[in-house]
């Protein structure tokens, strides 16, 4: 479905982070990318997202370049990606309405998009997502755990088939943090989505992606890829393949000469 | 700010107020009730300088903020915008845009064009630096994640540029009303028969009917105060969000 081919992308007046990577990505399938600060996560993920365009090569997704956002990609942020203005239900909203505003372009909308009422569609992810309580707060007056609901809630209205996720549940409580997790391997499986999700994290990266993408030191020639086939299932957490499995990533991250956060 | 505190401060001010002229005991301080017996005595004629004194300072609100808003949400936005423009704001926005007065007077005359001018002149630049300062200080990650919706130039100007742009206006308005009635005072004083400044100014200096200039002052604080309150109100109304949390 998404296939990086020989992608070099440097910032202005910097070392590329990526120096003709070439990676690919199946439909339906669950990755989290792990490495520490300042290693190119968050730039491949806005290079996914079609935010930032390679220096040279291309990223195709169902074999066409990406030039710009793509409507059925959805992105969720770590915080700040709700509007402060709007009350959670407006927020969930967002999406539909600029979907609206253009109407089916298919460049902001797909072109499949039908105009409609609002909240048809949004009150069923409110209720899914378990915010229909807060639906007219504001998002300062909720819960970090609750925000992000909404932003999930937010993303999955508009039907994506593709979700990148960069860091979303950092600024999390533990328990919150497990309960988003499950949360995204339940969706993950329900709606069929092809998932990627940048963590600096090894548990969470290791309960999620059923393949892990271990990005060291920058730039990045060749993806490092461990397969994790038993991810995906919410018992994981509790075995011990699960503990091997977060002792393997560990030992490849040292390997690849990584500082890791407290976290890790 | 609560009713109850307003009310008391009012009546506590008109105490103060009467106590003083008391003591004074001179024309040039009437007691409050004078002055309310010259304001009934005059509603009619002060009505009128007060219609027009509001209509000259509403109008000119509304065109500052109608430049003003997409000038700074458009340097807040675009970076070469912004730092063409930039060094003139600079330049201009510490100069009393009041002393070009009698050069606008001169270019348009004794019409309301003149006075509008000026209040918008001064108007521009205090509602500008906010809105554009604002703009330029939204956070990327609501900014893409917004892009990441689909959302466009026109979209992201849509639902996100300009109502995050509200509390600044709001708040730069509110904060310009004080000057802006400062200056409407001071551009009706000359070239016109119409408006509170140039009743105040007329009673005063002519017709040396002090309780009359009191009863002008009082209405021109009336009018400051309703579009602060109006400001107010507006803020609350829009602004939910800030006093929510």
């Amino acid at each position: 479905m998404i296939e990086f081919s020989n992608v070099t992308f440097a910032y202005p007046h910097a070392r590329p982070v990526f120096d003709r990577f070439s990676w690919s990505i199946g439909r339906g399938e669950a990755w989290a990318v792990i490495g520490g600060s300042g290693n190119g996560k968050t730039t491949l993920l806005m290079l996914l997202a079609g935010l930032r365009a390679p220096t040279i090569g291309q990223v195709l997704i169902d074999g066409a370049a990406l030039a710009r956002p793509r409507p059925r990609t959805g992105l969720i942020l770590q915080e700040y990606g709700l509007l402060p203005w709007a009350t959670v239900a407006q927020n969930v909203a967002l999406g539909l309405r600029v979907r609206d505003y253009y109407g089916p372009d298919g460049r902001h909308a797909p072109i499949e998009h039908v105009l409609g009422p609002i909240d048809q569609r949004v009150d069923p992810w409110l209720k899914r997502l378990g915010i229909d309580r807060v639906r007219d707060r504001f998002p300062a007056q909720i819960s970090g755990g609750q925000r992000q609901r909404a932003a999930i809630a937010r993303t999955l209205v508009l039907e994506p088939d593709l979700l990148l996720m960069d860091e979303p549940f950092a600024a999390l409580d533990a328990p919150t943090r497990e309960d988003l997790q499950n949360l995204t391997v339940e969706l993950q499986r329900e709606q069929d989505l092809t998932l990627v999700f940048v963590t600096h994290n090894i548990e969470d990266a290791v309960f999620l992606g059923r393949r892990i993408l271990v990005l060291g030191q920058p730039p990045h020639t060749a993806p490092a890829v461990i397969d994790n086939p038993s991810a995906g299932s919410l018992t994981y957490r509790s075995q011990a393949t699960f503990f091997e499995m977060c002792a393997r990533v560990r030992e490849s991250l040292t390997q690849y000469s990584l500082l890791v956060g407290p976290h890790a | 700010m609560r009713k109850r505190d307003v009310l008391a401060a009012s009546g506590l001010a008109l105490i103060v107020w009467q106590l003083i002229a008391m003591l004074v005991n001179r024309n040039i301080l009437p007691q409050p009730v004078q002055v309310a017996q010259s304001l009934a005595a005059n509603f009619g004629e002060i009505g009128g300088h007060f219609v027009a004194s509001a209509l000259r300072v509403i109008v000119s609100i509304l065109i500052a903020v109608a430049l003003a808003v997409p000038a700074g949400l458009g340097m807040g936005q675009i970076a070469s915008l912004n730092r063409f423009f930039s060094p003139f704001v600079y330049i201009i926005y510490p100069i009393p845009k009041i002393v070009f007065l009698p050069i606008i007077l001169l270019i348009f005359g004794t019409s309301d064009a003149a006075k509008i001018i000026t209040i918008v002149l001064i108007l521009f630049f205090q509602i500008l630096v906010p809105v554009r300062d604002d703009a330029a200080g939204l956070r990327p990650e609501l900014l893409n994640s917004v892009k990441s919706l689909g959302a466009g130039r026109r979209a992201l100007f849509r639902f996100v540029y300009l109502p995050a742009s509200i509390p600044a206006v709001l708040t730069s308005v509110r904060l310009s009303i004080g000057t802006a009635i400062a200056v409407l005072y001071i551009t009706e004083t000359t070239a016109t028969r119409l408006g509170l400044g140039y009743y105040i100014f007329y009673t005063s200096s002519t017709l040396f009917d002090y309780a009359a200039t009191y009863a002008g002052a009082v209405a021109m604080g009336v009018l400051g105060l309703t579009l602060y309150f109006f400001t107010d109100w507006l803020e609350h109304r829009l602004c939910g969000w800030k006093f929510a949390a």
